[in-house]
Formats: structure tokens, sequence, C-alpha cells
């Protein structure tokens, strides 16, 4: 049995959640680098994050995961935390898609120099475990991935690059 | 006083901390504020316009020479907010 990575489809964002350079957000290094890459940009104070989709695999068998992955930017204190939270809708083939997202799962952690250790402009991912028993091989997930303001006093931005979904395969 | 709810702390956080807006002046601290800290200052930008607007309304009437309604009022303030930010404050 293995731990497996897949990435998921980011669809669209909340409206105060702009899509952005990160060379806009961030002092970057001389291109080439990451500044040329683009990344959802997320505040704290109120709930709010990205719709995703994406299928559970053939080879899916438990364990699953929300990968949330990014780049810090401001440096977070001592104590500071970050959260995020998922909802969704998982449906098999001739289930009805259309019904409000299941309750949220969240994750909380301490980012700075009293947990995680994390800096201004570090590489950032938080995995936001999930109900196994919810997801079938084949189900289509309509999901939120957001970032928790009741889990967060982090100030700095989040700038969102990507979202996997992580399970343990056959 | 009105306590600044969750939503308008979001709204007036992603004002300051934004490029060009604040965020390089915030992020040259050796650590950025709590979420509580950062709400509590816009809290005390709030607590000040609530405790002075009537006042500033009174001398902007007796100023003009005629009471002026509350929409005129807020349009003067606005005006003079924004000339005053285009001069750097």
């Amino acid at each position: 049995m293995a731990t497996i990575r897949i990435p998921v489809d980011i669809v669209v964002p909340d409206s105060g959640v702009p899509l952005d350079l990160v060379s806009n957000q961030i002092t970057s290094a001389a291109a080439p680098s990451v500044g040329s890459q683009t990344a959802y940009v997320m505040a704290d104070g109120a709930d709010e994050g990205v719709y995703v989709r994406f299928q559970i695999p053939k080879n899916y068998v438990g364990s699953p995961k929300i990968v949330v992955q990014g780049i810090l930017d401001g440096a977070p204190g001592a104590a500071h935390t970050l959260g995020f939270g998922f909802r969704k809708r998982a449906v098999a083939n001739n289930e009805s898609a259309d019904g409000t997202f299941d309750a949220e799962q969240t994750n909380s952690a301490t980012i700075g120099s009293g947990g995680s250790n994390h800096s201004d402009e570090d590489y950032f991912e938080q995995s936001i475990t999930l109900t196994a028993g919810d997801y079938a091989v084949d189900d289509q997930v309509y999901g939120y991935v957001f970032l928790d303001a009741s889990g967060t006093d982090y100030t700095g931005n989040f700038l969102l690059t990507n979202v996997d979904l992580e399970f343990a395969d056959a | 006083m009105a306590v600044l709810t969750d939503a308008q702390y979001s709204e007036l956080r992603k004002l300051v901390y934004r490029s060009g807006s604040g965020k390089e002046e915030l992020k040259a601290h050796a650590a950025l504020p709590s979420g509580a800290q950062l709400k509590a200052a816009f809290q005390v930008l709030e607590n000040f316009w609530e405790d002075n607007k009537a006042t500033v309304k009174a001398n902007l009437d007796a100023a003009l020479g005629f009471t002026t309604t509350g929409a005129e009022a807020k349009k003067f303030g606005l005006a003079f907010l924004i000339w005053k930010a285009s001069k750097g404050g």
C-alpha cells in the first residue's frame, strides 16, 4: 500500500480571492523564479477560498486528505496559527449532484517559531484529514477549500498555488 | 460603539495589506501582528470616527452657515480624505 497525491482542479475562487502573479505579491528573485507562477491570494478575517472538483481514482482504498499548498506572504509571530477547511459533495453516477456541501472538516497549526517555524515567503502545506467512508471509487467530488478564519490568527496573505488529494492505494 | 465584525475586519485588512497599499511597511516588521491585534487597531480608528463625527459635522455646519444633511456631510468628509491621501496623508 502506498500514499499517493493527485492534483485537484481549482475551478473558481470566491470574489475576494484574486488570482495574481506571485511577483505582484512578493519581492521575488530575478526571473526565471517563483514570481512567474500564479496564486490565489487568501487572507484572514472571514472564511474565503476556492471551489474545486476531482474524481476518486480506481486505486483509491482510503486515508483521504486534502493537501493545501502555497506560499506565506509575511513573517508569522511565534504563536500565530493558520488553518484551512474543506466542504464537499461526493456523488456517484446517477446520484444527484445538487445539494448543500457536507459540514466542514478543518485543520489548524501553529506556524511561527512556537510550531513549524515557517518564515516569510516559505512554501507551506497543510493536510486536512477527511472521512474515508464519504468517498468511493469513481465518485465525483465537488468541493470548497477555504482559509478557516476561526483557526487563523496569522495576518499575512496565503498565496494558494495548488491543492492535492492524498490517499492510500490498494 | 459599534464593534467591527469579522467580515468588516477582512475588508479593512485587505485595503491595508495589499501591494502598494501598506503591505511592505507591515512586512518590514520582524513579525506581523496577530489577527486580534490587527482587528483591535482598526477598532481604534472606528471608535475615533464614531466619537468625533458628530462634533465634526456640527463644526462643518457652523462654518457653512447652514445644517447639512448626513449625505452632504459625508461627501465633504470623503472628499477631504481622498484629497489628503493623494497628498501623502
